[in-house]
């Protein structure tokens, strides 16, 4: 970041002064402490940290610990409402797929899945909030917060990933189907809708919940875009909109907090899949 | 088989009549003409013009060089790097150390748009950051798959039967598992392709475009959007080339995965 060719302190002094001489530029990097070499400034940067005290956006003046924890519920929800909606969906559509056993359907929803992964997100956003904003007037264009709002972002965030995991769900369920125990419980006499329920889903389940739960980390870079076209005022906006006006000390934050949910969720999806394995063993 | 093998040479096909279709573009895509705006079809404007008059057939297929040209010249850095660095940090070369593997891990559990974000954060958005951010993070990940893949290679016999016989250390890796692993390798890179095309045109429809003055698909549907009412065709062009796009390197990835499995 530091690295940059654009000067911190030049660029925050034309947004606050207009036209600023050499020596106003000079004195806003002293009083931001841009004069001090690198390492100083990470350390110093590094105590705020701990101190949770990570410096004043250089646009809107306020302090950026504040807005983070103003925009990350926000985010928080709407990945937290999707990834519900996403866990359903797989399951349901996936265990449909093992259901129906005509082979044209089974092929369509294949097909589905791939024009589903390729569609961009910002694509069935738009076109979400045209057809249910625009035309019917069921949702507001601007301004989605709550819990009511965070829904149609929500959904538009889902598509990519139950498009992306219903056929491996699918996979695992075929793969278990044909293990052994299957068979066996066929042989009790148990019907296909009772082993499906009470043994493959879960089975399944065990089977995508670790990367899934790495999705929900990717989830939230994931947002930004979403979170643009809904104009959610949440963490990936603060990210974009910092990137854009050039704001050092938020882009350092943001990126930091989204850098350390991701690792968070990957810490959580490792232990959940060595919890796994033992009870496998 | 054969149908596969068939797909992929169509998908092949297809991705390089996107990428070179712009010598055969009709009008200049940065030419504007305010008297002739949202024109329908015609003789010299095959699927019309746009809100400031430019031919949105030349402009499709210049949008289409830029983000294609992005990702082929990304593809291949990230094919030759990060095959070589994933070669490198196998356990035939420098060993098992938990150091590297940990440190492996926590670079590519950060997603490339964070990267993305960083970059064009430190050095303004462009052509040259766009793929300087999407080398970097799909080569580690890239990196980190060849490392994985050639660990499990190392293990089967017939590497045991090649170093018995004397085989170097690159031999081995160049010569008996690269071809071994390289339908996984092939998948993984058109697959990501197909994430960074997604990715590129949703940056540059938020604003976080390639550059003023270049032509892409992203800015082509942001634009189009503002106009939506007056001519809501003009949004569908972009939007069916970048789908297309994305779902034949898609299509070509699962299947050239779908290579290794005997079906």
């Amino acid at each position: 970041m530091r690295v940059s060719k654009v000067d911190p302190a030049t660029a925050y002094a034309k947004r606050a002064i207009g036209n600023p001489t050499e020596l106003q530029i000079e004195n806003i990097r002293i009083s931001m402490g841009f004069d001090k070499p690198l390492p100083v400034q990470y350390f110093s940067w590094l105590k705020g940290l701990f101190q949770m005290d990570l410096g004043k956006s250089l646009v809107s003046g306020y302090s950026v610990w504040d807005e983070i924890w103003k925009a990350f519920p926000k985010t928080l929800l709407i990945v937290g409402i999707s990834s519900i909606i996403q866990f359903v969906s797989i399951i349901v559509i996936g265990s449909l797929m093992f259901i129906i056993k005509n082979k044209l359907i089974r092929r369509l929803f294949k097909i589905l899945c791939i024009v589903g992964i390729s569609v961009p997100s910002f694509y069935i956003s738009t076109l979400f909030l045209d057809i249910f904003g625009v035309k019917y007037n069921l949702i507001s264009v601007t301004n989605n917060i709550g819990f009511k709002g965070s829904i149609p972002p929500a959904v538009c965030l889902a598509v990519f990933i139950i498009c992306f995991y219903v056929p491996l769900f699918y996979n695992g369920l075929i793969k278990e189907s044909n293990e052994d125990y299957s068979m066996y419980l066929r042989c009790q006499g148990l019907s296909e809708f009772k082993i499906l329920r009470n043994h493959l889903i879960p089975n399944g389940i065990l089977g995508i919940i670790p990367s899934f739960l790495q999705s929900i980390g990717l989830s939230i870079a994931g947002a930004t875009v979403i979170e643009r076209v809904f104009s959610v005022p949440g963490f990936g906006y603060l990210i974009v909109n910092s990137v854009i006006e050039r704001d050092a000390p938020m882009i350092h934050s943001t990126v930091f907090f989204l850098a350390f949910f991701i690792a968070l969720m990957n810490i959580i999806a490792d232990i959940i899949n060595e919890r796994i394995e033992g009870e496998r063993s | 088989m054969n149908k596969k093998y068939t797909t992929i040479g169509i998908s092949i096909i297809l991705i390089i009549l996107m990428f070179m279709s712009f010598l055969f573009a009709p009008n200049d895509p940065k030419e504007a003409d305010l008297m002739n705006r949202f024109q329908s079809s015609s003789d010299k404007y095959l699927l019309g013009t746009d809100h400031l008059g430019r031919c949105v057939l030349s402009r499709l297929l210049y949008g289409g060089k830029t983000t294609l040209g992005i990702i082929l010249f990304g593809g291949l850095i990230i094919f030759i790097v990060g095959t070589l660095l994933g070669m490198i940090f196998s356990k035939s070369i420098i060993g098992t150390y938990s150091i590297v593997d940990g440190a492996i891990n926590a670079i590519t559990s950060i997603p490339p748009i964070a990267y993305l974000i960083v970059f064009i954060g430190a050095w303004g958005n462009g052509i040259r950051t766009m793929i300087l951010a999407m080398t970097v993070s799909y080569s580690l990940r890239y990196m980190k798959l060849v490392k994985t893949k050639t660990d499990l290679e190392l293990k089967k016999a017939y590497v045991l039967c090649a170093r018995s016989s004397g085989a170097s250390k690159f031999r081995i890796l160049f010569i008996h598992v690269l071809p071994n692993i390289f339908n996984d390798m092939i998948e993984f890179i058109s697959l990501s392709s197909a994430d960074m095309i997604l990715t590129i045109t949703g940056f540059s429809f938020i604003g976080l475009n390639l550059g003023d003055n270049v032509v892409d698909w992203g800015t082509m549907i942001l634009e189009a959007r503002n106009y939506g009412l007056v001519n809501p065709k003009l949004i569908i062009y972009p939007i069916l080339a970048v789908i297309i796009s994305s779902l034949t390197f898609n299509i070509m990835g699962s299947s050239v995965g779908g290579l290794n499995s005997n079906d």
